[in-house]
């Protein structure tokens, strides 16, 4: 059954237009919209809250065409960047307003299971200022979710958090969105986040195009050579680069980082230019009159030290003269 | 503090104290004349006039057109200055130049244009008229204030509230009221003050039909009495005292919003 249903959705602000963007989400069901800042995630994913008009384009919630209801008569919690609690409410009374006001009875003790869900119970009648962020942003998720919304709407909730707590709360989010919960759309820049969240994705880049599709997908076999660089490909390089064989008409190769595999050799035709430590070993940055290549390596070269690398045919990436993505041979 | 902080704090207590206490001398006092420091005894006669004669119904008249020249005037003041603070930078302009044309003009000039208005609309020499009038300045006051308020209030915590499924009107009063407690008593309290104080509007639009507590403190200045002009002066500034003092307890009782 959909709960939600986005048809070729615009957004315009300042003249400009973002979308269009499409799909369906059932319960359980996740989204992901990525891309750079400025590429209209945000617009679009307010578009759908209702806090923003569409410009074109119909929403449909469960059945109904939805696209001009007030945002109180969508009722997709959206959560923001930083969580707009109300400062005059316990985090009880954060989490029971929309009940209470809907006049359900059993407003408060809904309210309590979903503190316990975040583990919050015991800051129950708390202020809000004394919370630290990373807990001001789980009540924000409890308040969400005990609204009973059709659909969760992120932006971007976890980006002011730092790694470990972002983490924790990423990790919340997956355990209290399973799978007969609401359907939720995450905004992000992150694609590793997009990644952990969500199995599908929209991704909109900078010159306007949109792009969805499986997310596994977009990382490891990217469409475009737009999308290459939205997904972080570290190497978009010519062939004779590489010197190894790839499709007829392959004007530019994809490959990651991690599948070149870099190793010293005083005869290698690469010469490092800089390396730096990551869990892996080290990545290196190598040059040759050809051009530049990026890789990992066991041990650090030092600037100036030739090596050779070895790349896995298997993960490359090649793109015709128009950006797409050709077919492996 | 600094020599010349100390002489100026002295210098700006003496010239608000120094009216006050010829104040409280004349209305307490009997006779009192040069070069006596004090009058000769006190007396509480002058008093005996509030509860009857012309001061008791003028205090009483003030009292029901400031609150609801009041009352009205941040009725309107809330929805207006939130509209302006939340606006484009032309609304903002042409807003806060609206709100601020009722202060900036002559109180006598614009007494004198609303009386042409209130006699065509057939409310001059009326208290309604009078409250109506009273709640043009406190208007211009009160957007300015609620202007700054809301420019304090993060929109997006009433859109978090519709988007829990809030209407417009369950964001209002469960949200953004209870975040303006502090500010709309403030915003009463000043705009009982602006119609308390008030003598050239109520003059022209009351048309001496309507007489406040402040029209009073002028015929008895007039008139020479100037025991019952202390009397009124010192009743007069009784409201701006406690509004004081209850926004002072508001601030500390009241984690909200300053205003």
């Amino acid at each position: 059954m959909t709960v939600l249903s986005l048809e070729a959705i615009v957004a315009a602000v300042a003249g400009r237009r973002f979308g269009p963007i499409s799909g369906t989400l059932a319960p359980g069901d996740r989204l992901a919209l990525v891309g750079p800042s400025g590429t209209g995630k945000t617009t679009l994913l307010r578009a759908i809250a209702g806090l923003h008009p569409i410009a074109s384009g119909t929403l449909r919630l469960d059945t109904e065409e939805a696209t001009g209801w007030a945002p109180e008569r969508r009722r997709l919690a959206y959560l923001h960047q930083t969580p707009r609690l109300f400062p005059h409410l316990d985090v009880l009374g954060n989490v029971a307003l929309a009940r209470r006001v809907a006049g359900d009875p059993t407003a408060v003790a809904a309210a309590r299971r979903w503190l316990e869900a975040v583990h919050l119970d015991a800051r129950a009648t708390d202020g809000i200022g004394g919370l630290s962020g990373g807990e001001q942003q789980r009540v924000a998720l409890a308040r969400a979710l005990a609204s009973a919304p059709r659909a969760l709407l992120l932006d971007e909730p976890f980006s002011a958090l730092d790694p470990a707590l972002r983490r924790g709360i990423r990790a919340m989010v997956d355990e209290v969105l399973h799978d007969d919960g609401p359907a939720a759309i995450l905004v992000t820049h992150d694609l590793d986040e997009a990644a952990a969240f969500a199995s599908a994705v929209v991704a909109l880049l900078p010159d306007g195009t949109v792009w969805s599709g499986p997310v596994a997908t977009l990382i490891h076999t990217p469409p475009t050579t737009a999308l290459a660089r939205l997904v972080g490909l570290e190497n978009l390089i010519p062939p004779p680069v590489l010197g190894v064989g790839v499709p007829a008409g392959t004007v530019l190769v994809g490959v990651r980082a991690a599948a070149v595999a870099i190793s010293p050799d005083p005869a290698g035709a690469w010469r490092a230019v800089r390396c730096q430590p990551t869990e892996l070993g080290y990545r290196c940055e190598l040059e040759s009159p050809g051009g530049r290549l990026m890789g990992l390596a066991s041990t650090a070269l030092a600037p100036g030290a030739r090596g050779r690398v070895t790349v896995d045919p298997t993960r490359l990436v090649a793109f015709g003269a128009d950006g797409t993505r050709l077919p492996p041979d | 503090m600094t020599r010349p902080a100390r002489l100026g704090t002295i210098v700006l207590a003496i010239a608000a104290l120094l009216p006050l206490a010829a104040l409280v001398i004349t209305a307490f006092g009997t006779t009192w004349f040069y070069p006596a420091l004090l009058p000769a005894g006190w007396t509480l006669e002058g008093w005996t006039v509030v509860g009857g004669g012309r001061l008791g119904p003028a205090v009483a008249t003030s009292l029901a057109i400031g609150s609801a020249a009041s009352l009205l005037a941040t009725v309107a003041a809330v929805p207006i200055g939130r509209a302006i603070a939340r606006g484009d930078r032309l609304v903002a302009r042409i807003g806060t130049g609206a709100a601020f044309l009722p202060i900036a003009i002559p109180p006598i000039a614009l007494a004198t244009g609303l009386q042409l208005l209130a006699l065509r609309t057939g409310v001059g020499g009326t208290v309604v008229g009078v409250v109506l009038a009273h709640a043009v300045p406190a208007l211009g006051y009160l957007t300015l204030f609620f202007v700054g308020i809301f420019r304090g209030v993060d929109p997006e915590i009433e859109s978090a509230a519709h988007t829990l499924g809030l209407s417009p009107r369950a964001a209002w009063r469960h949200v953004l009221l209870p975040l303006l407690r502090r500010p709309l008593v403030e915003a009463l309290l000043l705009g009982f003050l602006v119609s308390w104080a008030q003598v050239p509007l109520t003059l022209l639009i009351g048309g001496g039909a309507v007489r406040t507590l402040a029209t009073e403190l002028l015929a008895y200045v007039q008139a020479g009495q100037d025991r019952l002009a202390a009397v009124s002066a010192l009743l007069l500034l009784l409201p701006a005292l406690l509004a004081l003092g209850a926004s002072r307890r508001l601030a500390r009782t009241t984690g909200t919003l300053a205003g």
